[in-house]
């Protein structure tokens, strides 16, 4: 434990100096991420000792005003703490490495609040105890608060932000009254107290939904997901990558450790948790498939994968309460591994997305295109992520989405009418969502990377540095250490899974394990083969059947005899079945002229899709809050001594009602 | 759980799955009132193209060399999930179905990009098609798969269609019947047959399947027709197994008895080529849809029957 918390002092000092040397760009960029990888190095040694050795990390204990805190790292702790490592130093070093793309603007607060970001998320991920959980969590919300408006001159980034910090507080509030429900059940604050205690205030089921609504902001739960799009789509990239795969997933640890505080879990909870996070995914990849900017496109689409967890945990609760610990088992397993397969992918695609930025300074889809061409490596890298976060083998996302399928598959044995429905919806369900994601981000690919430039680029578009590359790479390797490893992977998975289940009374057995490794195990042998064969088959084709190839004609254009690429599809033009079979749900902008005449000389069409809950639920929403405390502003005229009147004023009137009431 | 007759049989479907466009082309042309191209068309044409080579656009990327063995694989690969009649698939496992779906997931992803790698203006339109139709048709294949399940309490494809009995549709002929009617329509959606996709149309605007690989020639169009060959085979496999689900048979009939499924379901297709129109592009969704509605009602039957 001395050494993880070691860590996260080393990230904040190193993070405080880069601060101090702001001025000093390149000294600032080396201590900033130089203390972040050596902080997230020390802290991956004491999560490994704690997830593939089973060693216990200890404990420690810190004096805080409101009573001791304990500090630990329990094995839930641990695994979530991987995505945040990963993305933390990979995006240190991608960080790093584009700071020169930007002279403008300080890197100084920049390395200190993104500092500050990974370090509170190491802590929070440490911290057993209620207040010290609600300090992590409002720094690390204010830490990405700084970074998304870090181009604060720019309208659209400080209204992102703006959002993003109206929508986290409200969550907050949310926690508060849940973290206080808990410690005033509990006589404490302390987690280890919190266990098994009798809900003497509000029910258990007061306290997941307070749980859901809190957690559920940062992770993107329809409809609480307004602020996502907008804050990953202006972050630069490597923030986006954090916040998406490693800020987001504290969502999913805060949730997952509320629920083991509870010893009862009821139906409605996974019922809840099983649709929601459907409508989540289905909207978000509808809603992802008719968007026109780059950063866009991949928001919506960490909305959809965290659909895929929730469905994933709602099976668990609902297997739980079936007692099926098999399909429990992988319900859990698929949601720990699909929370670590997202971030790796999600973090590779927004890396990605950064280096298209810096080679065509756009992220407009529709005036990309062959960009395969000029930057090869970030075609292939984000070809290779598109196809994984697709949920396709022989990538690491079909692991995870084929174990909650197979969980929804082991709800039949029960033989129940409820069951069915389950299985129907996480069948149905998951299938619907990896169709269109497949269609999404074959889409995206497309558009980016192949066909032919839409537009021509001065300066052409250029390849990223080799160190650049780096964590990209990285990121690859990850994927298909995922995909293949994965039978072995589940071992450790199912200590932290072990660790969820027990508080609510489910106890796994190694037969358990097994059901959910023999297919793996045959999933990654085919993965293996299919690599392997299709390299191979192209390498024989390449060395021995390729003699009188012809590589230099036209793309066959059904005749037309000079094609250019303004015939291409673009991504209004690829995305319009689909909003024509969604529009009720997207709801989109059209413009464009009619054709009309016999040689119509100007014709063009457009589609827009701003998130449709934020047109028709949220901005009518707080216009009329806003109608509504408008007249409030007159008691706030900038008067100190009147405010303190205030204050007077509100503890008298506590004091009465004391003394009348109670 | 490899035994040598499972490998048998699908080294059998391997030189078989190419009779079957020809089969169903040869219905077409009797309704047609015509002769028709022999049985054996699609064997020549792969032969003729093997011995091309090859022509690519100077847009091509290394993707649209490499797609051809990646459609190839991945639906060979499903091949081999794929349980020969009253014959575990080379491979088994719970869950192997959607395994197999999502082979040739991959098959298509590869399929579609590959077409957005030209820079076609018709390529990218099939790819934009066929995203969506095979995104809702997912939905009809894993739900009457669900039922089938239920009914037969295995969780692999082998599993099932060994349980399967004449008694699952003396029982519940309302129930499989919508599921074979759904797999039918999901059939003709996944493989691009009319009324969704009409493999013989001169009109690029329309097409689906066939505008995606209109840049591909030689070998690498011959790896593709042979996938999509074997495609509609495999469809049409799970199909027969559904239906003819006699358990007592000697092992010397089950070739031909699963021979002369296949050769209905061939037979099935071209007859529905022949009578029925292709559908507007704006209809196509909802005739999909419709085939997952059958799927769902049948496990709503499924549910209120318990």
């Amino acid at each position: 434990m001395q050494l993880f918390l070691t860590a996260i002092l080393i990230i904040i000092v190193g993070g405080s100096f880069a601060g101090l040397f702001g001025r000093m760009r390149n000294l600032s960029s080396a201590i900033g991420a130089l203390s972040c990888l050596a902080g997230c190095a020390m802290a991956l040694v004491t999560v490994c000792q704690s997830l593939f050795f089973a060693s216990d990390t200890g404990r420690y204990l810190l004096n805080l005003p409101l009573g001791p805190a304990t500090l630990c790292l329990d094995q839930v702790s641990a695994f979530f703490a991987l995505p945040v490592i990963l993305l933390g130093s990979l995006a240190a070093i991608y960080a790093a490495a584009t700071a020169h793309y930007d002279e403008k603007h300080a890197l100084g607060s920049y390395w200190f609040f993104y500092n500050l970001l990974i370090a509170s998320m190491l802590m929070l991920l440490a911290s057993a105890n209620a207040v010290l959980f609600l300090m992590e969590w409002e720094i690390m919300s204010v830490a990405a608060f700084f970074l998304i408006t870090h181009r604060s001159e720019i309208g659209t980034v400080r209204n992102a932000g703006w959002r993003f910090m109206v929508a986290s507080h409200i969550g907050t509030a949310g926690l508060f009254i849940l973290f206080g429900l808990l410690s005033a059940s509990a006589g404490s604050f302390e987690f280890d107290q919190f266990l098994n205690a009798p809900a003497t205030y509000g029910s258990y089921s007061t306290i997941f939904f307070l749980a859901l609504f809190g957690f559920g902001v940062k992770v993107g739960l329809i409809p609480l997901h307004v602020w996502l799009p907008d804050s990953y789509t202006f972050a630069d990239a490597h923030v986006s990558a954090v916040l998406s795969g490693a800020m987001s997933k504290m969502g999913f640890y805060g949730l997952v450790r509320v629920m083991m505080f509870l010893p009862v879990q009821q139906a409605s909870w996974g019922w809840t948790l099983l649709f929601g996070g459907l409508l989540t995914g289905v909207f978000a990849l509808i809603t992802a498939l008719v968007q026109h900017d780059l950063k866009k496109v991949i928001a919506y689409s960490s909305m959809e994968n965290a659909g895929i967890i929730l469905m994933a945990l709602g099976c668990a609760v609902l297997a739980t309460i079936w007692k099926l610990p098999a399909m429990a088992f992988a319900a859990l397993a698929g949601a720990l591994m699909h929370i670590l397969n997202h971030s790796i992918c999600k973090g590779l695609l927004f890396l990605g997305s950064g280096a298209v930025y810096f080679g065509t300074g756009t992220r407009k889809l529709e005036s990309m295109g062959g960009l395969a061409k000029s930057m090869p490596f970030t075609a292939l890298a984000f070809g290779i992520g598109s196809a994984a976060i697709a949920g396709l083998p022989p990538f690491n996302n079909f692991v995870s989405e084929f174990l909650i399928f197979l969980a929804g598959l082991k709800a039949t044995r029960l033989g129940t009418s409820s069951a069915l429905l389950l299985s129907a919806t996480v069948l149905a369900g998951l299938g619907l969502i990896g169709g269109l994601a497949a269609a999404c981000f074959s889409r995206t690919f497309g558009l980016v990377f192949l066909g032919a430039p839409r537009e021509e680029k001065q300066p052409p578009p250029m390849e990223i540095k080799p160190l650049v590359r780096l964590p990209m790479a990285i990121l690859v390797l990850a994927i298909f250490s995922v995909a293949l490893l994965s039978p072995w992977l589940l071992l450790p998975v199912s200590r932290v899974v072990a660790e969820i289940g027990a508080p609510a009374g489910m106890l796994f057995s190694a037969d358990d394990l097994l059901l959910s490794a023999v297919p793996l195990r045959a999933i990654s042998a085919f993965s293996l083969a299919l690599i392997i064969l299709v390299m191979l088959g192209w390498r024989i084709q390449k060395s021995r059947f390729s003699k009188g190839e012809v590589q230099d004609r036209p793309t066959w254009d059904c005749g037309f005899a000079a094609p250019n690429a303004r015939i291409q599809y673009t991504s209004s033009s690829f995305s319009q079945p689909v909003s024509e079979v969604f529009s009720s749900i997207v709801r989109p902008f059209r413009h464009g002229e009619k054709v009309s005449g016999l040689f119509p000389q100007h014709a063009s069409f457009r589609t827009e899709a701003p998130d449709s809950l934020l047109r028709y639920l949220f901005l009518p929403l707080f216009a009329l809050i806003d109608r509504l405390v408008v007249p409030l502003r007159a008691l706030q005229h900038g008067h100190l001594h009147l405010y303190v009147g205030y204050l007077a004023i509100a503890l008298l009137a506590l004091l009465l009602w004391k003394v009348a009431v109670i | 759980m490899i035994n040598n007759t499972s490998i048998l049989w699908f080294i059998l479907s391997l030189f078989l799955a190419p009779l079957f466009p020809g089969i169903i082309n040869k219905v077409k042309a009797f309704f047609g009132g015509k002769k028709g191209p022999p049985v054996t068309q699609l064997y020549f044409d792969l032969f003729k193209l093997m011995h091309k080579s090859a022509t690519y656009s100077r847009t091509a990327t290394l993707l649209t060399r490499l797609a051809p063995f990646a459609i190839f694989f991945a639906t060979i690969g499903a091949g081999l999930l794929m349980p020969g009649f009253f014959n575990p698939a080379c491979c088994t496992f719970s869950g192997d179905i959607i395994f197999m779906a999502y082979l040739l997931g991959i098959a298509r992803f590869f399929m579609v990009t590959a077409a957005l790698d030209r820079g076609s203006a018709f390529e990218g339109m099939g790819a934009s098609r066929e995203v969506l139709y095979s995104a809702l048709a997912e939905p009809a294949l894993f739900c009457g798969l669900l039922v089938l399940i239920y009914e037969t309490g295995s969780l692999s494809i082998s599993g099932i269609f060994a349980e399967l009995s004449p008694g699952h549709w003396q029982q519940n002929p309302a129930i499989m019947l919508l599921i074979a009617v759904s797999w039918m329509i999901v059939l003709l959606t996944e493989n691009a047959r009319i009324p969704v996709d009409d493999p013989n149309t001169h009109l690029e605007l329309t097409m689906i399947h066939e505008v995606m690989i209109l840049d591909y020639s030689s070998k690498d169009l011959a790896m593709i027709e042979y996938a999509a060959a074997y495609k509609l085979w495999l469809f049409s496999g799970l199909l027969v197994g559904l239906v003819i689900s006699t358990p007592a048979m000697p092992t010397l009939l089950h070739f031909p008895v699963f021979a002369a499924g296949m050769f209905l379901v061939a037979v099935l297709i071209g007859m529905i080529e022949s009578t029925i129109a292709r559908m507007r592009l704006i209809h196509i969704p909802k005739f999909i849809v419709g085939s997952g509605a059958l799927a769902i009602i049948a496990l709503i039957l499924k549910i209120a029957g318990n």
